[in-house]
């Protein structure tokens, strides 16, 4: 498993990724802006030669009330047998109804009618798949009246149902924590730990809260660095889960390449600082 | 107690017509949720418009980013996408863009955005994908599409009204168009419906 930290490959870097080899340990790459691009599909292939790669769905949509969409499984299927990747992942959310598709990841009622459906679509990925589907915590802006647990216990209680792994975004509980109330260390304290196989850091952005006067709403637009915040609840978070790889995020007004490079390197020093102080803790 | 699929239809209302009245009691999000909501409904439009209006540059091009940039705001609430890939969204947009009102005097604008919409497929052809599609126009619209790919603009340039079956070829962003003869126009509309676009003018 990738050592070092790796980056989420965006279109507009791939040609200076295949030209340049950056140093980072893995891509991860989200099918759906590659399934419709056979060249970009062509480089990847080449890219995979030289660095393990993680696919990370933004379309699979596993909590849609009328089930997976079956054609888009299949073309991710076709895709993950053509990489090989070292992780597949996708979003605790919704983002498809009656045949729309709505572009954006969207919050579930925690309940236990939703954990079974959940878990029997997410046994119908895997099993098409014929490997592992990891599921990401969702970046949150508002939640479900109807809800009957948290969005931690649903966490709890979908591993203890189906066994499966977890991507713990450490920028989006900091983000869901500050929006919606709730202390983000508690999370990471409450994670289920043993099931996290990747984390995940990505940059937000601060808006005026209009929902409430006088407060900030942190809107995940992956536009920006690590705020130094979420660097710090990783460090808190490498105590916790041990040095779980990492991906950096970044999907909007994207920044030269060398950048982006910077903020893996950044990830892999605050992970070393934060094992040497485990270390020095356990001694 | 509502369903979940009654949640998700109540969000795309929100979210695509602009409908929050089924979904807006079931929500919670600081003191006034609607507007936690409305960061989701921002996102649907300016997302969606903004994969819009760069999957047709040389249509902005040739009319302005303000008219494609209108067009798209409407089509994206009156035809929502229905798969996850939204580079192949789009097919239907030259269409409804030629039908916009102010487009009267620009007949020919549909059909040079359906060769905007073939060649940006194209340009990520690849061995392994179909590299040619065979497109029909009435007008010599692939003289004004050369301009825009060499941006190489003449002191003038008249479009002319006349038939033209145009193949178009791609592979790794390279573009090629050319002319089919009538004897190379009549075996290519006897070709698959996939390959072969007509776009009423
Ligand atoms: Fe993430």
């Amino acid at each position: 498993m990738a050592e070092r930290t790796g980056i989420g490959l965006r279109l507009p870097h791939i040609a200076e990724v295949v030209a340049t080899r950056p140093p980072v340990g893995w891509l991860e790459i989200h099918p759906e802006n590659f399934l419709a691009n056979p060249h970009a599909i062509e480089l990847l292939t080449d890219l995979a030669r030289d660095y393990p790669i993680s696919v990370h769905t933004v379309g699979i949509s596993i909590g849609s009330a009328d089930g997976i969409d079956l054609a888009h499984l299949r073309r991710l299927r076709d895709l993950v047998d053509r990489l090989d990747p070292i992780l597949v992942s996708g979003h605790l959310a919704w983002s498809s109804i009656g045949g729309t598709y709505l572009n954006d990841l969207l919050p579930l009622p925690y309940t236990a009618d939703t954990l079974r459906l959940v878990a029997g679509q997410l046994k119908r990925v895997q099993d098409s798949l014929g490997r592992a589907y990891v599921i990401e915590n969702p970046s949150t802006y508002l939640s479900l009246a109807t809800s009957t647990m948290s969005e931690l216990d649903f966490l709890h209680a979908l591993v203890d149902a189906t066994g499966c792994g977890l991507l713990c975004d450490v920028s989006n509980i900091y983000l869901s924590g500050h929006n919606m109330g709730y202390d983000p260390y508690r999370v990471i304290d409450e994670f289920p730990a043993a099931a996290v196989k990747e984390l995940h850091l990505g940059g937000f952005t601060s808006e005026d809260d209009d929902a409430t006067p006088g407060a900030t709403v942190l809107i995940d637009t992956h536009a920006h660095q690590v705020a130094d915040p979420a660097w710090a609840l990783y460090a808190h978070a490498i105590g916790r889960f041990g040095a779980q790889p990492t991906i950096v995020e970044w999907d909007a007004d994207l920044p030269a390449l060398e950048v982006l490079v910077g903020e893996a390197a950044k990830a892999d020093a605050v992970r070393t600082q934060a094992r040497e102080e485990r270390h020095a803790y356990a001694r | 107690m509502p369903t979940l699929a009654e949640i998700q239809t109540g969000i795309r209302d929100a979210l695509v017509l602009g409908d929050r009245s089924a979904v807006m009691p079931l929500l919670l999000g600081g003191l006034h949720p609607e507007h936690r909501l409305a960061i989701h409904q921002r996102h649907y439009a300016a997302s969606l418009t903004r994969a819009l209006v760069e999957r047709f540059p040389a249509t902005v091009w040739l009319v302005g980013s303000d008219l494609v940039t209108h067009a798209a705001r409407t089509f994206v609430r009156d035809h929502p996408p229905e798969k996850p890939c939204i580079a192949e969204y789009g097919e239907e947009f030259p269409r409804y863009l030629g039908a916009q009102a102010g487009t009267e005097a620009l007949p020919y604008l549909a059909q040079f955005a359906a060769i905007d919409w073939h060649l940006g497929r194209l340009a990520l052809a690849t061995d392994d994908s179909p590299r040619v599609h065979v497109i029909h126009l009435d007008w010599s619209l692939d003289e004004l599409m050369t301009i825009f790919l060499t941006e190489n603009t003449p002191e003038q340039f008249a479009l002319r009204r006349e038939e033209v079956w145009l193949e178009m070829y791609g592979l790794r962003g390279e573009l090629r168009m050319t002319r089919l003869s009538d004897e190379a126009a009549s075996r290519a509309s006897g070709q698959t419906q996939r390959e072969i676009s007509c776009v009423p003018s």
